[in-house]
Order: C-alpha cells, then structure tokens, then sequence
C-alpha cells in the first residue's frame, strides 16, 4: 500500500534576534525534520502570518517573549483567545528564568516554556531536542481545529 | 477645708439672732465660711464690725483665687511645656513610642501614676498601669463611651473609674482615678493617664458621721457643732481629684499628637509612592538585566563557538576564544545572580508554621545531588523546633550554608550540624550579638577551611569572594548576599564565628529585628 505523504509541518518562529533566530534554523536543520520554518520579528507579524495560513495545515509556534512592538506574552494571549488559533500548541523561549514570567505564560495558555540557554551548543541541542519531539511524537492538531 | 453639713444647720438658723456669719468664695463658689455664734444669747455687732468682716472675707477671697489661679498658670506652663517637648521627641524620632520609652515621657506631663499608649496595635506603657489585658478590655469599653463620640473634646476623666467601669476595682491600686482620650478614632488608638487610689487625704471640719445633737423640746435637734478640730476621712477606690488644666492640658496634647500623626501618615504616603516608584524602576531594570543584557551575550559566545570550528586557527587563537566563551558564561552567571537577588528582595514572602526538621531534610537532598563525591556527614543533634518562616526561602537559606560548609572544606571526612539555640537557653555562644538570645537561634556549623575574622563583613557583599575564581568549585560569590537579604527579610539575623583551618557557623534568627 503506498503511504500517502503527510504535508509537512509549518514552524511559526517569532524571534527578533538573528543571531538566535540562526541557531533556531540550525537546530531545525539537525534534527532532520521536515518543517517549513517560517519567521516574524513581532509578534503582530506572527499573527497575521498565523491568521493568513490556509486551514488544514499542521502549524506550531515557537516565540520568543522580548519581541518588539507587541511583545510575546501579548501575542500569546491572542492567539489562546481566538477560536481559530487556540489549538496552536506555543512554545515560549525567553531569556527570563523568572518564575513570574513562567507562570504568567502557562497561565495564558503557554504549551511549554523553556529558557535559552547562554552556551550555544546546549541552546543548539535544546532546540533539535524540541523539534524533534514536537514534530516527531506529539500528535497536532490542524489549523482551525476548534471547527470540526 | 469642705464644707460639712454644719453649713446646713448653720442655713437653717440665718435668722438666728444669735449668730452671723461671712462667705469665703472661690469664683462662683463657696469656698469657705466665717462663722461666729454667741452662745449665751443674741448680741449686737454693730455696723463698722460687721463691714469690716465682710471685707477680710472679700480680700481672703480675692487672694484665695490669685494664688490658686498662680499655681494653676504655673502648672499649665510646664504641662504645655513638657507635652511639646513630647511631641517634639516624637515627630523627631519618628514614633509615638518615644511618649512612653523617650525623656521626658508622658508622667512627666499630667500628675499620674502611669501612663498608657495604644498605637500602631500595641500598649506602650510607662509607671504603674493595669495589665496588658485588663488595658485591652479598658480600651474596648472607652471606644464605646459617649464622652468619646464629642467632635470637640472627646475625653473621659474620672477619679473613682470602678463605679462606672467595675472591673476596675481590681486594678484600684494603679488605677482608680483615669483620663482618657482617643488620638485616633479609626485606629482606636488611644493616650491614658492612671492615678492611684488615695486612702487619707479628705479633711473635714471635725467628724461629718458624729452627728451634733442636742435635746430640744421637739426631740434631738441638729446644732452647729462644737469641735471644728481636722477630721480625716478615709475614702476608697477614688484617686486626686483630675485638675481643670489637667484635662485642658491633655485636649491640647491631644490635638498635638493627632497633627503629628497626620504630617507622619501623609509623609509615609509620599515614602510609599517614592517606594512604589523605585521597586518598578527595578523591576524594569531586572527585565533589561534578564533580557536585553544577555541576549548579546548568547550571540557573543555562539560566534566564539563557531570561530572555533576554524581548523586553520592556531592554539593561541583558540585559547583567546576559549577565554571569551568562557567569560561570556560567568556574565550570564553574575546576571543571574543579580537577578535572582532582586527578586528575593521583592518576593512577597509566604510566611507560615513550618517544620524546619522537613525543610533542611528536603535542603539536605539538594545539596547532596549535587556533589559527585561521597555522602558528607550532616549531624542534626536533636530535632528543630517549627518557625514561622517561609518555607521556600528558608530551604534556600540552609541550601546555601550548606553547600558552602561542604564547599569550602578540605577535610578528609567533611562534617557539618544543623542546630538551634533555644530563647535563653546556657549554650556556648561565641560570638553572638547582644540581644540574640531573646530568640531562637539556628546554625550551620562545619570543619571546613574557616574565614580569618577580618573577612567576617565581607563575605556577606555582592559578587565578593575570598579565593580565587575557580577554587573551591567557583561561583558568583552571590550566595551568602542572598542567604543575608533572605535573613533580613524574615526581620532575622545573621552573622558567624570561625577560626581558619578548623571551620566555620553561621548563626541566623529568623525574627527579632529591632523595631519589629
């Protein structure tokens, strides 16, 4: 029986800084998903890319809470908040090891939280780790999944 | 001298021809009676005698009241002038407690046995008063009173209190006589002044119960009486009279104090808004600390490491690029640090009845999986007392004395205790400031390397280490700042004893500041 390809997986990284963005796409590259990486530096472009994606598309995003004009906690909450993005699962990396801003982003409906770590190889493996385990074991839902 | 009964017998015979008599007064009232009588009957005093008579009875009275008005003003001055030293002290230091603790104090003002303040949800006591209980209830029953509710002089003044207020007669001794006055009403703060019962200062013209009688044709007849010798009464459960100025004295502290504690609330507003504003001027900075500072970093490191694939560098250059990364760590170690320091100082604490046996067992468990080598010796002779503490912040407490006793150590067989010191408890105490043995004490002690005593201030300072940057495992040298922000903000204590080469302790108190 042939098996029918699954369209790949749309990665919706809202990151402002090249540098991390860089190590994110590296990170991708090794763990040898297949993914479409898709950037926004603010979190008001995350959510027009994420609002202009055609349903029926796997999507995850992975941001970063520092972003310039609406920050990444404020993205968060809008996209927990609207029926058509809420079963997104968002992924946090911030800087900020502040148990605070750790609640404060689970409490918005965060699916995970993990914080960049300063070594770049242990950055590096944290995101094949993560990428690998989103795309790989973790059943997605669809885009606009709320309108079964 | 009072006026005894005689003065209504006395009344009743004015048309007595036998008899005449002139009044002493004092303002508007009788103070005093000359009273002449003849007992072998009526005699003529003629005019010019008895004018002469009514005269001396004028000038005695006129003198009687410039004296008495003298002294009162005397008294006045140096109430009014010891009550603004009072409030003087006060606003300088800062408190009310100054009015009962400072010099002069609140005695020093009114006459009094004692004197009693309820401010800030506490007694301040001075002299002889009833105890804290029996204050308590005093002040509950005086918030009620209708002499209170008066928008102009709310004072309560009584010198026999047990007849309005019963259970004061089992204070008498302390306080019979009570004048009161509320300094706040929302607050129900309050300022009492206590006299003691007097049992022997009523003087009567002769004996008030020896009725002088005489038979008369009608039966016994009541007759001014022939003894006028001092006749002391003893009276119970009453105090001094509470003198007009006295009372006047207290409405004039009263107000005093009340300004004073308005220009203090208005100023801690100011304090508390300057206070408000500098805490989000941290937050701010901690959040430009947390991201704004490391982000560069992360990107300085990344591209250190990325050089570093270069086959073609040579060892110096990778040395040199080794050093950045390197450094690029501590930085991102030391922003931590900074971090996490500003925020214990800004953490609400959750402060509850806590086992310390459970919190330094779980400490225990931290620091222990975190050592590659054998399991230390952690003795705790006998078991910890519970404290009221918070119990996350405690355990980072005994973390990282912990860790510190087991790090700073060279020792073969690396021992530390965890112990306490009961309040007042005969214990070798080395060290220990004066005033610690009001409470509990906890220590850390260990056979480490020690700290020479000139460092004793210093291991407390941010970032400040005693050895050399990789010596003894690293670190930020921010830990003992922590555990001490940590102390302070339990309102504890800590400071420590050692002697190099045999070890250290570190002792705490997790209250007991001064002033709270």
């Amino acid at each position: 029986m042939p098996k029918t390809k699954q369209l790949s997986v749309i990665l919706v990284v809202i990151e402002d800084s090249d540098e991390d963005f860089d190590t994110f796409a590296e990170g991708v590259r090794q763990s040898g998903v297949t993914a479409e990486v898709r950037r926004a530096t603010t979190g008001d472009a995350g959510l027009a890319m994420l609002r202009e994606l055609a349903p029926g598309r796997q999507v995850l995003v992975l941001m970063d809470l520092n972003t310039p004009a609406t920050d990444g906690r404020a993205a968060l909450a809008e996209i927990k908040a609207d029926p058509a993005l809420r079963t997104i699962p968002v992924i946090v990396f911030s800087t900020s090891a502040n148990p605070k801003d750790i609640g404060l982003c689970y409490a918005a409906g965060a699916n995970a939280y993990h914080v960049k770590p300063v070594r770049y190889p242990d950055h590096l493996q944290l995101v094949v780790v993560l990428t690998s385990y989103w795309i790989n074991s973790v059943a997605l839902a669809t885009a606009g999944g709320t309108q079964i | 001298m009072q006026l005894p009964e005689i003065d209504l017998a006395v009344s009743s015979s004015l048309l007595d021809p036998r008899r005449f008599d002139v009044r002493i007064r004092h303002g508007d009232e009788l103070w005093g009676l000359i009273a002449c009588h003849h007992y072998t009957g009526p005699k003529f005093v003629p005019y010019q005698v008895r004018a002469a008579c009514e005269f001396l009875a004028q000038v005695v009275s006129l003198q009687h009241q410039a004296a008495d008005d003298r002294e009162h003003l005397v008294y006045r001055l140096k109430l009014d002038g010891t009550h603004q030293q009072l409030v003087a002290l006060a606003a300088q230091e800062g408190g009310l407690a100054s009015m009962t603790d400072g010099q002069p104090t609140l005695l020093d003002g009114v006459a009094a046995g004692g004197a009693a303040l309820y401010h800030h949800d506490r007694w301040w006591r001075v002299g002889n008063t009833p105890s804290e209980p029996e204050l308590e209830a005093l002040g509950e029953w005086l918030n009620e009173r209708p002499e209170f509710a008066s928008p102009t002089r709310p004072l309560y003044v009584n010198d026999s209190l047990a007849r309005d207020y019963p259970p004061a007669s089992a204070f008498a001794n302390v306080g019979s006589g009570l004048l009161a006055t509320p300094i706040s009403r929302a607050n129900r703060n309050l300022m009492l002044w206590f006299r003691p019962e007097t049992t022997q200062t009523v003087n009567w013209g002769g004996n008030p119960h020896d009725k002088p009688t005489v038979p008369g044709p009608n039966g016994p007849r009541l007759t001014p009486r022939r003894s006028f010798e001092l006749f002391q009464e003893s009276v119970r459960g009453r105090s001094l009279p509470w003198l007009t100025v006295e009372l006047e004295a207290a409405a004039r502290l009263r107000m005093l104090v009340m300004e004073l504690v308005v220009t203090r609330a208005e100023r801690l507003a100011d304090l508390n808004a300057d206070l408000t504003r500098s805490n989000e001027e941290l937050d701010a900075f901690a959040y430009v600390a947390s991201h704004d500072l490391k982000e560069p970093l992360r990107g300085i490191h990344k591209y250190a490491h990325q050089l570093l694939q270069d086959a073609s560098l040579g060892s110096e250059s990778r040395q040199k690029l080794d050093g950045l990364m390197r450094l690029t760590v501590r930085m991102d170690s030391l922003l931590d640090s900074l971090l996490h320091f500003s925020r214990v100082g800004r953490a609400v604490l959750l402060t509850e009845e806590s086992d310390l046996n459970e919190v330094v067992a779980e400490a225990i468990e931290m620091v222990d999986a975190r050592r590659a080598d054998g399991p230390p010796e952690i003795a705790i002779p006998r078991p910890l007392p519970h404290a009221r503490c918070d119990r996350v912040r405690c355990r980072e407490i005994f973390v990282n004395l912990l860790s510190n006793a087991l790090k700073y150590n060279d020792k073969l067989q690396k021992q530390v205790e965890v112990g306490f010191i009961a309040p007042h408890e005969v214990h070798p105490r080395p060290g220990c400031p004066s005033g610690s043995d009001h409470f509990t004490i906890y220590y850390v002690r260990d056979n480490g390397i020690g700290i020479p005593a000139r460092h004793f201030e210093q291991v407390f300072k941010m970032f400040k280490r005693l050895h050399g940057r990789d010596e003894y495992g690293g670190g930020t040298g921010a830990g003992l700042t922590i555990v001490q922000k940590l102390v302070e903000r339990h309102h504890g204590r800590i400071w420590l004893d050692s002697t190099p080469v045999e070890g250290t302790t570190f002792y705490f108190t997790l209250s007991g500041r001064e002033g709270i």
